[in-house]
């Protein structure tokens, strides 16, 4: 590892930086992007019959309500919550506010809008009664930098194409999953709905109660905690 | 002004502490074009920078990529049991 060298140091950039100039990646990869959010429109469903059928207390509607929505909705509680027990009385009483509540539903949101929010609130309020709610310090796993603002630790190694290698995806997926479950409960949440729902910052901060620049904030630091963890297992600095 | 020159002083413009806080907005293209035009400046002489974007964007897209949790069968079929028994102990129709 390279000690950092000020940039002012004549001899900048330091050995292993002077080769070719670095190729800048590419813009946009974030899956707000214009064609996945029409693609997630399309799949969207006419729920208008099967709400009024379900405020008049058919339960046929509720099933086929659940049939539609349970496996969205039960990812985002099992990622949350973590545990499938737990998971599962989540769902069970999301579904049973859902049939009992539906007449409070105006439609000024959209009914899977509302359906995930009674989601998030629930798991979230788990988790504050169990107390499993513990504070964890992303601190270590956070880039560092020297007090002018550089990176303190150099070179910074460029791991994204080893990660492949080194991992079988399963292998990859559950180093990822134990990292997400480190994170705090609104910040997993807030990386959820991000990158497995593909939902907008503005339709996070609406599940969740936030501002806009607060999902952001939030959403930029637990991505910087994942790749501290990333990194940390790949043998390198988090920072 | 030499190319070393130059690049110490577009490094001392953007620090890479900022362009660390950039990455959110320039992966979902919102910085305005004088910044964004600062933090290409900043990864054309900054390797460190670049890496730690790719890496970034490696964890970014391996989030993206986990496959979802399915929910096993017994749990939905219990789901819609405690469903189906409310509805009947406490119907709203009634």
């Amino acid at each position: 590892m390279l000690a950092y060298r000020s940039i002012t140091d004549q001899n900048y950039p330091v050995e292993g930086h002077s080769g070719a100039t670095p190729q800048i990646p590419a813009l946009s990869i974030f899956p707000r992007s214009a064609a996945r959010l029409n693609r997630k429109r399309k799949t969207e469903f006419d729920d208008t019959d099967l709400i009024e059928r379900l405020k008049a207390g058919d339960e046929e509607a509720l099933e086929a309500i659940f049939n539609r929505y349970s496996p969205k909705l039960y990812n985002v509680a099992q990622r949350i919550l973590g545990e499938v027990a737990d998971a599962e009385e989540v769902i069970q009483d999301v579904f049973w506010t859902a049939f009992r509540k539906a007449k409070s539903f105006r439609g000024s949101a959209q009914f899977s809008t509302w359906l995930y929010r009674l989601t998030i609130n629930a798991a979230l309020g788990k988790i504050r009664r169990s107390r499993k709610n513990k504070e964890i310090e992303y601190e270590e796993y956070l880039p560092k930098f020297q007090k002018d603002g550089h990176h303190s630790v150099r070179p910074v190694v460029d791991w994204s194409d080893t990660l492949d290698e080194k991992y079988a995806e399963r292998e990859l997926q559950q180093l990822l999953n134990d990292a997400l479950d480190e994170l705090k409960p609104v910040d997993k949440s807030a990386v959820v709905l991000s990158d497995m729902e593909g939902m907008s910052d503005k339709e996070i901060a609406v599940m969740l109660g936030l501002t806009v620049s607060a999902v952001k904030t939030r959403l930029h630091r637990a991505r910087l905690f994942l790749r501290g963890k990333l990194a940390v297992h790949l043998g390198h600095s988090a920072a | 002004m030499t190319a070393r020159k130059a690049a110490a002083r577009i490094l001392t413009k953007r620090t890479c502490k900022e362009i660390t806080d950039l990455i959110f907005g320039y992966l979902n293209d919102t910085l305005s074009r004088s910044v964004k035009r600062d933090f290409q400046r900043h990864l054309r002489v900054c390797p460190d920078c670049v890496n730690f974007l790719n890496t970034y964007k490696k964890t970014v897209s391996t989030s993206q990529s986990l496959r979802p949790e399915e929910i096993p069968a017994n749990v939905r079929d219990n789901i819609l049991d405690f469903l189906r028994k409310r509805i009947r102990k406490s119907p709203l129709s009634s």
